[in-house]
């Protein structure tokens, strides 16, 4: 039984650094992310997948993972 | 999908059938967050849809769920809550099964104020049969079965539950995402019926038809249109006219209907 804490915008722990995953399989390329990430990491690649292209510049503010509707995105909290 | 959240959802029934860019996932998303916070015992929450792309959801989600008949959810959401008074009940349904074929059961349950959790996915559209109008496509929109914009007039769906004895009436949108989790939130605690309308986008059926653009540009349009109380009454009549409310619209206290029923039980057991 989960009594998880999560935030307020996103599900995301405010953590950081923070790889994002996407998770092709459930994509569906509808763009969100990429609309709503302020800091440009994610860009439209080779047939409209999804691709993290700078990863260096993701804040992890969980914006995209709040937006996706189809559950495709994953934060992880890098080893530190 | 992080792993915190996983336990929501039939993993198995994943992708979900929506189109690109639905909002019912992000609805979907707030919903599971809502339950997480309130600790819900998910062997003791229902999840009751009707018929429709919206009443869909309760299939991907891992609780007790029943996926009824179009218009019907409320209906076998009140049988559910009247037996077993004791589970969480919620009501997952679109704007046209709730507020067209469903309509009467929606005014009823809100009339007895029984204590039911009610989201009505609502994207202005009968997304799943192809575009007609229902009763919440805004006057002039395009739909398949008005080409040349609605002659008709929406539904003020909130004014209609807070007129017909909703306790607790509340309206997010699919960009409000914490608005939207919060009001799930608050909309449980409440003991007695609640409506939670969300506004939410039909890229497919609805968006096309009305020249919206992408699913994002669908939920900016949300982002700019929907404004808290506190907003809105600082607007012109004429920025008023393309607004709406989002947050807490109505909150009051009346008997919760199971809870008098088991008063009515327990006065004449006690003779
Ligand atoms: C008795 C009955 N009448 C009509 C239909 C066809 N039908 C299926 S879904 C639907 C409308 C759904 O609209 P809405 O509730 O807004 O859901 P959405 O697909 O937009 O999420 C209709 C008319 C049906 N399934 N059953
Ligand atoms: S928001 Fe989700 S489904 Fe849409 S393109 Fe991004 S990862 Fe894919
Ligand atoms: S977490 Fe924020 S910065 Fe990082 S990719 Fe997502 S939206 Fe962009
Ligand atoms: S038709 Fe509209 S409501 Fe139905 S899945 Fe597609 S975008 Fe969503
Ligand atoms: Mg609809």
């Amino acid at each position: 039984m989960g009594c998880n804490i999560v935030t307020d915008l996103s599900s995301v722990p405010r953590l950081r650094p923070a790889a994002v995953v996407i998770n092709q399989a459930w994509c569906k390329k509808c763009g969100i992310c990429i609309a709503f990430c302020n800091k440009g990491v994610l860009a439209f690649g080779e047939g409209n997948r999804v691709e993290v292209a700078q990863p260096e510049n993701c804040v992890g503010c969980g914006l995209c993972e709040n937006f996706c509707p189809d559950y495709a995105i994953n934060l992880e909290v890098a080893d530190q | 999908m992080l792993p915190e959240i996983e336990q929501y959802f039939r993993l198995e029934k994943l992708p979900h059938m929506w189109c690109p860019g639905c909002g019912n996932g992000i609805v979907l998303h707030c919903l599971v967050k809502a339950i997480d916070k309130l600790c819900l015992d998910q062997d003791r929450t229902v999840m009751v849809s009707g018929i429709g792309c919206a009443a869909r959801a309760s299939g991907y989600l891992d609780f007790d769920t029943l996926h009824t008949t179009h218009g019907r959810a409320l209906a076998f959401a009140t049988g559910v809550k009247f037996a077993k008074p004791e589970l969480n009940v919620f009501v997952l349904t679109g704007d046209g099964d709730c507020t067209a074929i469903g309509g009467n059961h929606f005014i009823h349950a809100a009339r007895r104020n029984i204590n039911l959790t009610t989201i009505v996915f609502n994207n202005n559209i009968y997304g799943m049969t192809g575009g007609q109008y229902s009763p919440m496509t805004p006057n002039a929109c395009r739909a398949t079965t008005s080409p040349y914009g609605n002659l008709e007039r929406p539904f003020n769906l909130a004014e209609l539950a807070i007129a017909a004895g909703a306790t607790f009436v509340g309206r997010a949108t699919t960009y409000h995402t914490k608005q939207l989790t919060d009001l799930i939130i608050e909309g449980y605690k409440n003991n007695g019926f609640s409506l939670i309308e969300v506004v939410t986008h039909c890229p497919t059926s609805f968006g096309r038809h009305n020249k919206m653009g992408s699913p994002a540009d669908m939920l900016k349009w949300q982002r700019d249109h929907g404004v808290t109380a506190m907003r809105y009454e600082n607007l012109s009549p004429e920025e008023r006219s393309d607004k709406f409310i989002v947050g807490v619209l109505h909150r009051c206290e009346a008997p919760e209907y199971t809870a008098e029923y088991q008063k009515l039980q327990e006065k004449f057991r006690g003779r």
